[in-house]
């Protein structure tokens, strides 16, 4: 079964997949419509909601990071056990 | 000729579309989503840049960022990694060119990699400031100046240490991106950091220009990272304490880098006459 730490780092990649698809979706229509120009509206918007999908994975990455950094305090995310009081 | 990149992540999709992207913006790509299969193309090709994931199988990527610092320092590195503190610490006591967390932005990513390739070595001025300031004893003044966050905290500690060196330092450390605090502090002697030997050029430009340049910069680090341009400044004479990575366990000997650090800052205290000098 997977670690804790392990189940964090999966979703984190899962964000980046998100991030970088999108962003490189935005760019190559940004530097193709150059040459095959879309309708401006189109085009606009569809730069646009990228831009705004890569933005929200970065929110939810952020959340992550918080959630991962509470959990972490209290349990080892390699073991699943409660951290003791030293 | 196209730029040679190597793109190194354990997520075919992300090798994949950066590939595509990349490719498309005229670069030659090679990728690959481990380790070992990397360190081979690291060996037979002359790559410019490599974007380098961290978590890998096989030879993990801390294992060839070491490698890549000490065998193809001209080669740049873009470290692309998930938020773990300890890894950042890691590689940064390694050194990189640039660094991003993931989930990554792509504009930002190609701004990088289009700067570093961009990037000629930058001129160095012909002349280094030299002592100008005759004034009574106070603290000896040391900025320390690394993108290495660990090291430079550990040199500070160590000079600011009534203990270990008889309260007759006042250090300051700083990357390259609060210089400004400079003007303030005056520095009598810089120790800087050879990760960041590059931009030397653009940092003695602004050194000069302060009403009190400091005495002396004294590099320090890995001597494999940045060797012809460090090798050129050797040669005008400026001081430079060695700190080659302990291969057999791939740690920096830290506390002998510090006491070496040490006797070459006494050293410059006693030919410049300041306070330092005097410890023993």
């Amino acid at each position: 079964m997977a670690t804790i730490r392990e189940l964090f780092h999966e979703i984190g990649n899962w964000h980046n997949k998100i991030s970088v698809g999108a962003g490189v979706t935005k760019e190559i229509l940004k530097q193709k419509s150059k040459d095959n120009p879309l309708p401006q509206g189109i085009k606009g918007m569809l730069i646009k909601r990228f831009g705004e999908l890569e933005q929200q994975v970065m929110g939810a990455e952020k959340v992550l990071v918080q959630l991962k950094d509470t959990i972490y305090k209290t349990i080892d995310p390699d073991t699943g056990k409660p951290r003791t009081k030293e | 000729m196209p730029k040679k990149i190597l793109i190194v992540d354990d997520e075919k999709f992300v090798t994949d579309t950066l590939e595509g992207f990349f490719r498309s913006r005229g670069y030659h790509i090679f990728k690959t989503e481990d380790g070992e299969a990397a360190l081979k193309i690291i060996e037979n090709e002359r790559l410019d840049l490599v974007l380098l994931d961290i978590k890998l199988p096989k030879v993990d990527g801390i294992r060839l960022l070491t490698y890549l610092r000490r065998d193809y320092p001209r080669t740049k590195v873009i470290v692309m990694t998930a938020y773990d503190l300890e890894y950042k610490q890691r590689v940064d006591s390694i050194g990189y060119d640039a660094f991003f967390l993931k989930p990554l932005l792509i504009e930002d990513l190609t701004r990088a990699v289009e700067q570093l390739l961009s990037e000629e070595i930058p001129a160095i001025p012909e002349q280094l400031p030299v002592a100008i300031r005759q004034e009574p004893l106070h603290k000896t003044r040391i900025l320390v100046v690394s993108p290495r966050l660990l090291i430079s905290s550990l040199v500070k500690d160590y000079f600011s240490n009534p203990e270990t060196c008889r309260g007759n330092y006042e250090v300051l450390e700083t990357g390259m991106a609060q210089l400004e605090q400079l003007k303030k502090f005056q520095p009598d002697i810089i120790l800087m950091d050879v990760a960041l030997v590059g931009l030397l050029g653009e940092f003695g430009t602004t050194l000069m220009k302060l009403p009190h340049p400091p005495k002396e910069i004294i590099l320090f680090g890995d001597p494999a990272i940045k060797w012809e341009e460090v090798e050129a400044l050797i040669r005008r004479g400026i001081k430079f304490i060695e700190m080659p990575p302990d291969l057999r366990d791939e740690r920096y000997p830290i506390k002998e880098t510090i006491q070496r650090l040490h006797n070459a800052l006494k050293d410059a205290c006693i030919k410049y006459g300041l306070k330092g000098g005097l410890d023993g």
